[in-house]
């Protein structure tokens, strides 16, 4: 960016921040109308600026952006009043489903709805269309059923989906990559900007910008910030969807990725004292969120010890 | 979440007073921007027409920084399509209403500017960030912000402009604040 652009955006910022004010002067606005009849750059970015600001009223009802409010309601609560912020914990707390209200401006497009689960959560959803959703853990997701199509952005986490049938295509755009789907069962995760799409029954379409790949059951496909679209065997499909039943399915899987998968749904992280321990395999079937069954198992069937080392870390070593 | 309005007649007489008071300085700035004398009351009329949108959806306090954009915008969209020339976009500035015949495609990329304008205000410095969520989300006016916050109206206006920048970055630069 230009440092013409960049003056002319720090002003503009700060026009209509002054503007916003209710005590802004005759003289402010005099001073404001030449500053923006100076240049066309000067009135663009003042209408760049006013449109952002616009745009992000439609954040209005965000799940994280309702939580960021409340706790800073809460921390600003006024001089004197001792409001200071005792730990709301996390944005993740608040479960909120949205209705169309933040969408008023598209709503002929089809409104859109947001979920999120909290840490520890699971939800089942169901969509206009009929079409039903298990939300896992720590999930962020945007639905839009509107005339022409039905589409979901998948922002963090897992889903798993049972699409309605309808003539209306379907779609979920997650990270850099776009699933299309024609009638089927299929679950799509998040982590960052890598995704797994696991294909449970039908068929799906995943492309990227620069490529793409159909899955068959039982396959599955990965992707991240870079590089192509990865197709392998997921593992036994029962135990591939065994978390939407609350259930976690481990034959011969390492240590280190039960770990990882059991730590999702909890707000106290389990730790490996010895990065070795990552690799042992271990079986089993574990609820979800069931953090002391799991370490009770670990304990008896692959004598290991647990000590808590702080309020929300458990430490997992070598007996 | 509830916003803080005035009743919806109040806000209507409320709305026809602003016009009124405003028309005169409406086209005193439309003259600075070099509209043509002949051409000025229709403008006006466009841009209090496109205002008239957010009466209910925008506290009073902002109807006259909003104004400014809209005419603003009228002047562009004049100006192309007398040069009878495609459409070019006017620095990332939004249309004033999204389309309804809007493309999946458009309507993931809105989303996505969404997901980066909310990065952006999660990135934001606390007080910073609480001064922005205040006002936009409810409503509040620079003096009840100062007051919760313990600061100065001159400093909630420095928060906010600072905020502004950083979505306008995030808008052009989306990644910046992307974790």
């Amino acid at each position: 960016m230009s440092p013409t652009n960049d003056l002319a955006r720090r002003q503009a910022a700060d026009w209509f921040a002054r503007l916003l004010a209710a005590d802004a002067s005759e003289r402010d606005r005099d001073a404001f109308e030449r500053w923006c009849a100076e240049s066309e750059a000067n009135a663009d970015a003042y209408a760049a600026i006013a449109a952002d600001h616009d745009f992000a009223r439609r954040l209005a009802d965000d799940p994280m952006i309702v939580a960021a409010t409340q706790k800073a309601r809460i921390a600003y609560a006024g001089h004197g009043r001792g409001g200071r912020w005792i730990g709301l914990a996390a944005a993740a707390l608040v479960v909120v489903a949205i209705g169309a209200g933040a969408w008023r401006m598209v709503r002929d497009a089809g409104s859109t709805e947001t979920f999120a689960t909290a840490v520890g959560e699971q939800r089942n959803v169901v969509l206009a269309d009929g079409t039903q959703l298990v939300l896992d853990t720590g999930t962020h997701l945007d639905a839009r059923i509107a005339r022409g199509a039905r589409e979901l952005v998948l922002r963090e986490g897992r889903i798993d989906i049972d699409v309605a049938r309808d003539p209306r295509p379907f779609s979920v755009v997650s990270g850099r990559g776009v699933v299309r789907d024609v009638g089927t069962r299929f679950e799509v995760e998040r982590h960052g900007e890598d995704v797994r799409v696991t294909l449970l029954s039908g068929a799906v379409n995943v492309s990227l910008g620069d490529g793409e790949a159909t899955l068959a059951p039982g396959q599955q496909a990965r992707f991240g910030a870079a590089g192509g679209i990865v197709v392998a065997e997921a593992e036994a499909i029962d135990d591939a969807s065994a978390w939407t039943k609350g259930t976690l399915v481990f034959k011969q899987r390492r240590l280190g990725d039960l770990i990882a998968e059991a730590n999702r749904y909890s707000t106290v992280q389990i730790r490996l004292a010895d990065t070795s321990l990552a690799d042992l395999r271990v079986s089993g079937v574990f609820r979800v969120g069931d953090q002391a069954s799991l370490l009770e198992a670990l304990r008896a069937g692959w004598s290991l010890s647990t000590t808590q080392t702080s309020e929300h870390e458990i430490e997992l070593s070598r007996k | 979440m509830p916003r803080l309005l005035t009743g919806r007649e109040d806000n209507a007489e409320r709305f026809e007073r602003f016009v009124r008071e405003s028309a005169p300085r409406l086209a005193r700035f439309l003259g600075r921007l070099r509209v043509r004398e002949d051409d000025i009351d229709d403008v006006a009329q466009e841009s209090f027409a496109r205002l008239l949108r957010y009466r209910d959806q925008e506290p009073p306090d902002a109807w006259t920084a909003l104004l400014y954009r809209i005419a603003i915008n009228v002047v562009r969209d004049r100006a192309r399509r007398d040069r009878n020339a495609p459409v070019a976009d006017v620095s990332g500035a939004e249309p004033e209403a999204v389309s309804a015949e809007a493309s999946p495609e458009q309507h993931a990329s809105d989303l996505e500017a969404l997901a980066h304008a909310r990065e952006a205000i999660l990135a934001l410095p606390a007080r910073c960030r609480a001064v922005y969520l205040m006002h936009r989300v409810e409503g509040l006016s620079y003096p009840e912000i100062a007051r919760r916050c313990g600061i100065s109206t001159k400093a909630v206006e420095k928060h906010m402009s600072h905020a502004l920048r950083a979505l306008r970055d995030a808008r052009e630069r989306p990644g910046a604040h992307a974790r």
